[in-house]
Formats: structure tokens, sequence, C-alpha cells
């Protein structure tokens, strides 16, 4: 049995951190909701857009260039803020959004229009559509033609083009060159390959970004000189000043040569980023940890990981991965690991997120901790299976070493950082639709008259279960196609629109090939596509084998007749579905060989394509909120399901159906082919309060997450509370503002959710 | 060999050491008033009836040879009866409101089970819990099983009333790595009036585990106005002193989930009162450790 000693207090947090935590708390009141500043008008406050005006003013340079310049100019208009008792700097523009937005192209800006703030961000798209160059609306007619392509969308059988998508950008290659080294390294590339004036601005384009911080970092510096020199100013405040203007005036040009200063580099690159993830930062900045301990300022080392912490959680960056492996296959767990994850503790709150790696040497001591958060009521860390994970790298041809590698980001997606650009969400694929289609011979319930898909003939006609199950194979293989190419459009319009150039340089690859981000040239280009409705679907086919095909106990035409009718009149039916076939989830194995194979078919056909950056598509499963968005769109379904409630939550089994405790669910999912879910795999796992009172119950609590993630499972993450705690705050959310849940990649509060979701974590609870 | 077998309960996280599989045995020698698992005291298969979810489709009706399914004004009346407890109409039951009670399963059949879990019990130190009902009721397909989880490396516990043949529970100790033994109450009398049967077979066999040194817990009920005495608080601590090999008393307080449990097997006149509260018990346990000088915690 494995020794889970719980671990000692690694730090108390200094009184001058608890101040800033006081004060990050009221700053992150006045926004309430990062995502508010998601979309402003254009013109706020008398500022304007500092990225529509470098457009305006050159309207004949060259599309990269003025991009370049608009994101610099964004960033140094953007207020140099340094708050009282911080000692890294740096703030988001809350108009970021913007930005962001324009690379997307027009499908971005189509988001917006979801935004509560509709008539502001319409302003910002009617601004905006004209700047972009293709638009992914079009390439969809190109590619599939106008009715049916928006029909296929607005069926919800799948959404293609995805989002922005997140990367980590080479945080090492920053910290190991400086910003000079930088520009040193686009010059060296740029001697090799500029042949033409095109290629000649991108390298140009890369340069400004890279002048651009260093003028950022060195505004901050003399601002944080002056502050240091006003007479108002308490002796601790003026070293912070004077701190803030040596580490910034250094690392504008320097590569850094201590932890202060290489985290406020890092940070410097995270904001320009559009605070996007972090990666591995116990890894990569455990060298300058190490050297800032050994010169003996160890309240500063800690000092500088809560500012870089606390950066991440006042400005709301995604995803900071711990231990793992080192390329050597050794655990890489460290002091820094531990620091951090304290840290985490120390804020508790739904930002930031943490992900813990999670492998066969993994010491004991860091899942125990991660426990202990979870039974204080946290939704982080998420634990992820650096077995399952690297196998799944591995089989789609990523090296041992870049695979070992490998980062959580996002919500919960996964890469190789500084290498890769693995889309993140080209697309999202409904699988519950799907047998819709298969059922009704290519046809949707929602408009019978159109015949969008092959003509597979009707359910009723079929005499064995495995010619139904042909039908449905041929379905998917012919959408599957058609998604694909429609998710390579959305690539095309990124690529075009030069989408993330600040990670540009920042991923290895695009300088080397002389290609941007988004248009081929890191190292790593894979697809990924997400997967709704597994649960639904497999439980579907195994109740309809089962029920109609074996036993008899349903006729095919009655069945038809139930579905149709949204079982209105056929509740004997439903019965029968919902409680005479075995449902994924109870470690049955005929439902859950069902759910594997189901999912195995989808990923496998989705992997003959190749995306349009160069790679394969392979598969992800973490919506949840996709889960109830395609639900509301997906007729009834012969799981028992009726037409519009949701459809599971993400990889895991139908809300409510695993009836056979913790164990059996998880070894029902880790059933499925979790390794070729490179994009990503979330299960929720709902634990009880009571699991957790007290630390032999949080042992065995390790043990099982342990048991399931060297077992075959992929990432587990966790949500904590009792039944009446969940009850309690759906009929009084004034009374839980502090109840966190996580689903589907996001912790928030459980009084936010809209009511469907509420359910669905509730429902969790048999 | 099958044993009837009531439920499997895997994830169980308060029945033994680790994680473990409870193996739920049907029948019991003792009549406890308050038993919260009221499907185990009878040996026979019963059918447990959900009124609530019956949707009254009547295909019980047609199925049952002896008449137990009735409609009378489109209700379903269940007369227990005329139930032989074949279990034909549970299988037909859309809804699941009918279900039997009680499977025979081979100790194959239930190795299979308990066999899914088998690498969470070695990370956890978990194993088998044999409960009921009285697993040593069955005692030739228990200690047959408990065989069976030794072969496998598994560890293996069993929870008893102690009113057991004393040669099949010396044959299972060796089987066996820990015991939950019940001692429900203080004296022949009160053992008498609450269980239905007499205390010193149990004592005998407890005094029997002593013998051979096994791994005891002392698990007590704590059912206020039946047993809730300071009288029956002596005699846990007197016990839990007199005995080496017992290393750690467990008190479990009055719960009411059998309650709903008794109803749908038909069964009356079930104990009922008020869960005693919490902080009474946990005086009870430090008055206990300080008597017995043993761990004594609520379960």
């Amino acid at each position: 049995m494995r020794d889970y000693t719980s671990t000692e207090e690694r730090i108390v947090l200094s009184s001058r951190m608890a101040a800033v935590k006081k004060e990050i708390s009221q700053r992150l009141q006045i926004f309430t909701y990062r995502e508010k500043t998601w979309c402003c008008p254009v013109e706020v406050d008398n500022l304007t857009n500092p990225f529509l005006a470098e457009f305006t003013e050159h309207p004949d340079a060259p599309y990269v260039i003025n991009l370049a310049n608009s994101i610099v100019r964004s960033w140094m208009e953007t207020p140099f803020v340094i708050f009282e008792n911080e000692a890294v700097v740096g703030i988001t523009r809350p108009q970021y959004a913007m930005i962001e937005h324009f690379s997307l192209g027009i499908r971005g800006a189509e988001s917006v229009l979801e935004d509560p703030d509709r008539e502001q961000a319409e302003v910002l798209y009617r601004r905006l559509a004209p700047l972009t160059k293709r638009h992914i609306a079009e390439e969809g007619e190109r590619t599939v033609g106008r009715t049916e392509f928006r029909a296929l969308e607005k069926d919800a059988l799948f959404h293609a083009g995805g989002y922005q998508g997140h990367t980590v950008p080479d945080y090492s290659r920053l910290l190991e060159n400086g910003l000079d080294g930088m520009l040193a390294l686009i010059d060296r590339y740029a001697a090799e390959n500029v042949r033409d004036q095109e290629s000649a601005d991108f390298y140009e384009a890369n340069r400004i970004i890279i002048r651009g911080m260093s003028r950022w970092l060195e505004t901050y510096a003399e601002k944080a000189a002056q502050l240091a020199e006003g007479g108002q100013v308490t002796d601790v405040q003026r070293r912070y000043y004077r701190e803030i203007a040596e580490n910034c005036g250094y690392v504008a040009h320097r590569k850094p040569r201590k932890l202060y200063q290489a985290v406020q580099l890092i940070w410097c690159l995270s904001l320009w980023d559009w605070v996007d993830c972090m990666g591995r930062m116990d890894q990569y900045l455990y060298p300058f940890y190490q050297s800032s301990k050994e010169e003996g300022d160890v309240i500063s080392t800690e000092d500088s990981m809560v500012s870089i912490v606390f950066k991440i959680w006042e400005n709301g960056s995604h995803n900071v991965t711990l231990s793992g492996q080192k390329p050597d296959g050794t655990d890489a767990s460290n002091e820094l690991s531990y620091l951090l994850l304290q840290i985490l503790r120390e804020i508790h709150d739904t930002h930031p997120r943490m992900s813990v790696r999670v492998h066969k040497n993994s010491p004991g001591e860091m899942l125990a901790l991660a426990v202990q958060l979870w039974s204080e009521g946290m939704s982080d860390p998420t634990v992820v299976s650096d077995e399952t994970v690297i196998k799944g790298l591995m089989q789609i041809g990523t090296p041992l070493e870049d695979a070992l590698d490998y980062t959580m980001l996002g919500c919960q997606e996964i890469e190789i950082p500084g290498k890769s650009n693995f889309g993140c969400e080209d697309g999202q694929f409904n699988l519950a639709k799907l047998f819709e289609y298969a059922m009704n011979g290519g046809m949707s319930t929602s408009n019978p008259a159109v015949r969008v898909g092959p003509d597979t003939g009707r359910f009723e006609d079929f005499t064995c279960f495995e010619d139904f199950f042909s039908a449905f194979e041929i379905q998917l293989r012919y959408f599957v196609r058609i998604f694909c190419h429609l998710c390579d459009s959305g690539q095309e319009v990124r690529a075009a629109n030069f989408a993330k150039l600040v990670k540009t340089p920042f991923t290895e690859g695009c300088l080397e090939k002389g290609k941007p981000h988004d248009a081929g040239g890191p190292i790593y280009n894979y697809g990924v596509v997400e997967t709704a409705g597994l649960a639904a679907a497999a439980d579907s086919f195994t109740a309809v084998k089962k029920l109609v095909f074996q036993e008899g106990k349903i006729s095919r035409q009655r069945l038809v007749s139930a579905l149709a009718a949204n079982f209105e009149g056929y509740e004997k039916e439903r019965q029968m579905l919902l409680n005479r076939a075995p449902k994924f989830g109870n470690d049955d194995q005929e439902a859950d060989a069902m759910a594997a194979r189901v999912l195995d078919l989808f990923w496998s056909e989705c992997g003959k394509y190749r995306s349009i950056r160069g790679d394969v598509y392979t598969g992800a499963c973490s919506l949840l909120s996709g889960g109830i968005g395609f639900g509301k769109k997906t007729g009834a379904l012969p799981d028992g399901r009726f037409a519009g409630e949701p459809l599971g939550n993400s990889i895991g089994p139908r809300p409510g159906a695993d009836k056979n405790g913790v164990s059996a669910m998880l070894n029902s999912v880790a059933k499925l082919p979790l390794e070729k879910g490179v994009g990503g795999t979330t299960l929720n796992v709902v634990l009880t309060t009571r699991m957790l009172s007290d630390p032999t119950l949080r042992t065995h609590i390790a043990s099982t997450i342990r048991t399931y993630l060297l077992g075959g499972g992929q990432m587990a993450q966790i949500t904590t509370a009792n039944l009446e705690d969940l009850l309690d705050a759906k009929a009084h959310p004034e009374r839980h503002g502090d109840l966190i849940v996580r689903i589907g990649g996001f912790s928030v509060q459980f009084v936010q959710l809209d009511e469907s979701a509420q359910n669905e974590i509730i429902s969790r609870y048999n | 060999m099958t044993g009837n077998i009531f439920h499997l309960q895997r994830f169980s996280l308060f029945d033994g050491p680790g994680v473990r599989t409870v193996v739920f045995l049907k029948g019991c020698p003792l009549q406890c008033v308050w038993c919260h698992n009221p499907e185990g005291l009878s040996a026979a298969p019963q059918i447990m009836y959900d009124a609530a979810r019956c949707i009254g489709c009547g295909d019980c009706v047609g199925v049952c040879k002896n008449g137990a399914h009735a409609f009378s004004q489109g209700v379903h009346v269940y007369d227990r009866s005329l139930c032989a407890g074949c279990g034909t109409c549970a299988a037909v039951c859309c809804t699941q409101a009918l279900s039997l009670v009680g499977r025979q399963l081979s100790v194959e059949e239930v190795m299979a089970e308990v066999m899914k879990d088998e690498p969470l019990y070695r990370e956890s130190g978990g194993g088998v819990t044999l409960s009921g009902g009285e697993p040593l009721l069955q005692a030739d397909f228990a200690i047959a099983f408990l065989k069976e989880c030794k072969k496998q490396g598994l560890t293996s516990c069993v929870e008893t009333c102690g009113m057991v043949d004393t040669d099949k529970l010396m044959q299972a100790a060796r089987f066996t790595d820990l015991f939950y033994f019940d001692y429900k109450a203080t004296g022949e009398g009160m053992h008498r009036k609450l269980c239905g049967r007499p205390q010193t077979p149990v004592l005998e066999n407890l005094a029997r585990l002593e013998a051979i040194q096994a791994r005891v817990v002392l698990r007590c009920p704590m059912v206020p106005g039946a047993n809730l005495c300071r009288e029956h608080i002596l005699g846990i601590a007197e016990t839990a002193r007199k005995y080496t090999c017992i290393h750690e008393v467990q008190l479990e307080p009055f719960h009411r989930l059998g309650l709903g449990k008794a109803e749908k097997l038909g069964i009356d006149g079930m104990y009922d009162t008020e869960p005693p509260a919490r902080a009474e018990i946990e005086h009870y346990c430090e008055k206990i450790t300080g008597i017995c000088g043993k761990r004594c915690i609520i379960s």
C-alpha cells in the first residue's frame, strides 16, 4: 500500500502577500466576471481603439505589418499601472478581446454576437468584418453548398471551424535567449529564408512584436523608477518600485539572471499572448528558483512565485501544469510544484487553474496534496495520466522526448508546449445527432423532409443489429468527411489572417520554416475534434441491440413511433429502454464495449483526415455546455432520453446512469480508447464531502484516482459537495456564492449556472 | 456451489481497510428490531415493491402464476401472501418497481464481479467484506468464497452477528483477516428482547476468536430507547477490555435508512426513533476508550 503521508504546510504567506490577496479580490469584484470584458465597444471612455487606428492610418501597408504594429500599439496604449504591494507588473487591457476576435476572422466576430451585450458586439462586428481577409461562412458554402452547410450546423450535427484555440508559447526559448536574443534568432532565420517581400514582411512583423515587448518593459521600468522617487512612498513600497524598475529594465533586452526577473519576463509574454496558458511552470522556472534560493534569498523566491501566480489569478490566464516527467522519464515534481499548489490552496478561488500530471513513479505526496485541496472544496487541480497521454501522443507520431514534455492548456486540452498548434477544437461533432440520422436514413427528425445524408434505409427495415450499425458507419463516414473539410476551412481563415502572431516567434518551427503559427509553422499541427453525445449514442445502441434486435421486446416500428412522439403515450417503452438495457458507466462489459466501439469508430475516421496545418485530426471529449447546446436540438433517443435534454457530460456516463459506485464508473471510462483522445477527455467526478472527511478516506480517494489514471484513464476533475449543499444552492443562490463546481473544464460558481446545468450536477448524486 | 446474495456493493469506503467490495448474503439468525438491512433478514428470495415507480402497465399480472398481482380500479395490488418469490414479475417489470432480492450466485460469479476492482484493492489496501444478513449462515459458501479470496491475494473481512456455528466460524477464521463482530446488547435479557436470541453463544464465539487471536473490531449499534443505556456502554467497554483480540470499537448510531426498505418488503413493526445526537455518541466513544484503552470511533 502506498504511503500518502500528508504534506506539511510549505509556505505561509507573509502579511504583505495577504494584503495583495485582499486587493486582488477587491479588484476582481469590480469586474465580477472577467469575461465581462470580453466585448467592449470600440470606443470606451474616450479611448480610441489603437488596433483599428493602425489599419486606418496605414491603409497601404502590408496586412501582417499593420497587425504587428496594432498589437504593439494596443499594449503601449494600455495604461501602465503598478498596484501597491505588487512585485510583478502588467495588466490586461479591458478591450484586449477585440484583438483576439479580429485575428479569428469573421467567425470569431460571429461568436461575439452571442455576447450578452449584443449591441456593442454588433458595432465591433461591423468595424472588424471588412478588415478580415476571408470568412468561414463562405468557405462552408464553397465546400458543402449553402443550404446543406447551414442546415447541418443549425441542426446541431456539428460545429465546424472551431475557436481561436489555446497554445503554450515556448517560455524556455524566451528565458534562454532574452528579447535581444530573440531578435538575433529572427535575424538568423530571416537571413536563411527571406526570398521575397512577403517573407521579408513576415520576419519584420516578428521583430516588431519583440521590439514592442522591449519598449513596453522599458516603459514600466521608467514608470517604476519615477514612482520610487515619490515623496509619499513607504520604504517597503519604494524597495518594490526599485526592484520593478531594475527587473523590467534588465529583461527589456537581456536574459534574466534571477527568478524575479524570469517571472516578470514570462508575464510579459503571457500578457501579450492574450493571457493564454502558462505551461509547465514548475519546470521552466525551476533553474531560476534553484539559483535564487542558493543565493539565500528565500523570501524573494517565494515572493516571486506568489507574485506571478497572483498575476495569473488577477488576469485570468489558463492552466498551469505541474509535475509529470523529465526528459529522461524520471519524476519531475520539485519544490516549485508543491509551492505552486500551496499558493493555489491559499487563493482558494476558481482561478488560476492548475493540472497535475500523474505517472507510475509519481510521489504519493503530490496526489495527496491534490486530494487535500479537493477536500477543502476546491475543484483544482485536475489530474492527468502521463501513461495514457504519452502513449497517445506517440501513437500519432510524436517522439518520446517531446511526448514526455506535454502540457495541459485551455480548459482540458493537451499539447507539446512551444512546439505545436493542436488547433484546439477545430470543431465539435454530435454523435447523438448522428444516431438520429442513421435511424432516419440520412434525415434529421427536426427536418424529415430533406435528406442530407446518404439514404441508408429505414430503421423499420433492418433485420439485424449489425446492419443498423453499418448504416451508422456510412452516415459517419459521409459526415466526418464534410466536417473535417469545414474544420480545414476554419484553419484557412486563421492562417490567412495571421492569427496568434505573438506566438509565432515563440513556437518552434515557425521562424525555422518562415510560416505563421496557424499556417503549419509549428513542428506539430494535429487537429482536434470535440465529441458530444457519446454516452447517449452508445446507450441508444446498447438498448436497441438488446431490446429490439435480441429480445424483441420493442418492435422496430414501435420504437420509431415512440421516438417520433417523444415517448408521449409510450412511457412503458421509455421505462424499458431506461431500465432494461445496461448503461455505460457501470462497469458492464456490453454497455462499455459499445461506447468504446462508437468512440473508436469516430476518432479513427477523423484520424484518416489530415488537417490543413499538416497533421491528422485527433479526438477530444470535454464538452459540457456543448452537451447542453447540442442536446437542445437532438430528438428523443432509445436510451430513454427525451428530446431536448442535455447529452451528458463529456466522456462520462449519462447523468445519473452510473449506479455502481465511483470505481465502476472509472473502470467503464478507462475501457474507452482514451489514448486516441489526444486533444483531451474530461471526466467529471463528483465526490461527496463525506468521502473526503478524514485522512484515511482521502488516502482511499487518492488510491482510486491513481488506479484510474494508471489503468487506462486519462483525466479527472473533481467536484466536491454534498447533495444538500447543491439543492440549497439552487433554491437560495444568494447563500452559496462560494460553492465552486468544475464542469467541462471550467470551475464556476454553482449559482451562476443555468438550471439545466445545475440539474446535471445534481443528478450525479444517486 | 452457490450462495444467496442480495447485493454486491462496490466502492465501499466504510467496511474495512482500503476500498472494498461488500458481498451481502441473505438470511440472519437474529431478528434485531432496528435492522438496517431488512432485506437480509429472511433466507428466502423476496420481492421488493416500490409503489412510487409503478406506471400500471400490468405486465406483472400476466406473468404471475400465483395471482399475487392484480389491478383493482386501476391501482396495482400486490398480495405478498400469494407470492412464491420466483421473480418472474420482477423480470418483466419495466420500471423496476418490482425487484427480486436474493439471487443464487456461484463463487466464480461473485468473484468475477469482485475482481473488477482488483487493481484498486492493491493500490488502497482494500479487498472484500462479507456481510449480510449473517454471512456465516451460509457457511459453506462463505468459506469457499473466502478461500478463493485468499487464493487471489485479496484481503477479507467478515461482518458477523456472532450467532453462528462455532466450527464454521473457526474454519472461516483461517481465511479471514478481520472480523467485525457485533455486540448489540448487554445481558441475556436485553439481547433476547432486542435480537430475539440468547447472547451466550455469541460471547462463546467471541471467546473462541480470542483463543486463536483473530483480529476483531467490535461493532455496536447505538439505538436510543433500545440499548442506549449506561449499563450497555459499560458492557461494551468491559468486553473490549476483556478480549485482547479486539483492537477497536465502532459505535454505529441508529439511522432510518432501513425503514423505507422494510416498507417495500412488507415488513411491519420495525423499530423507529430519532437518531441519537452525534455529540452524545462521541462522548460514549471517549468513555469507552477511557475504560478499555482501545480506539473507539463512530462508524
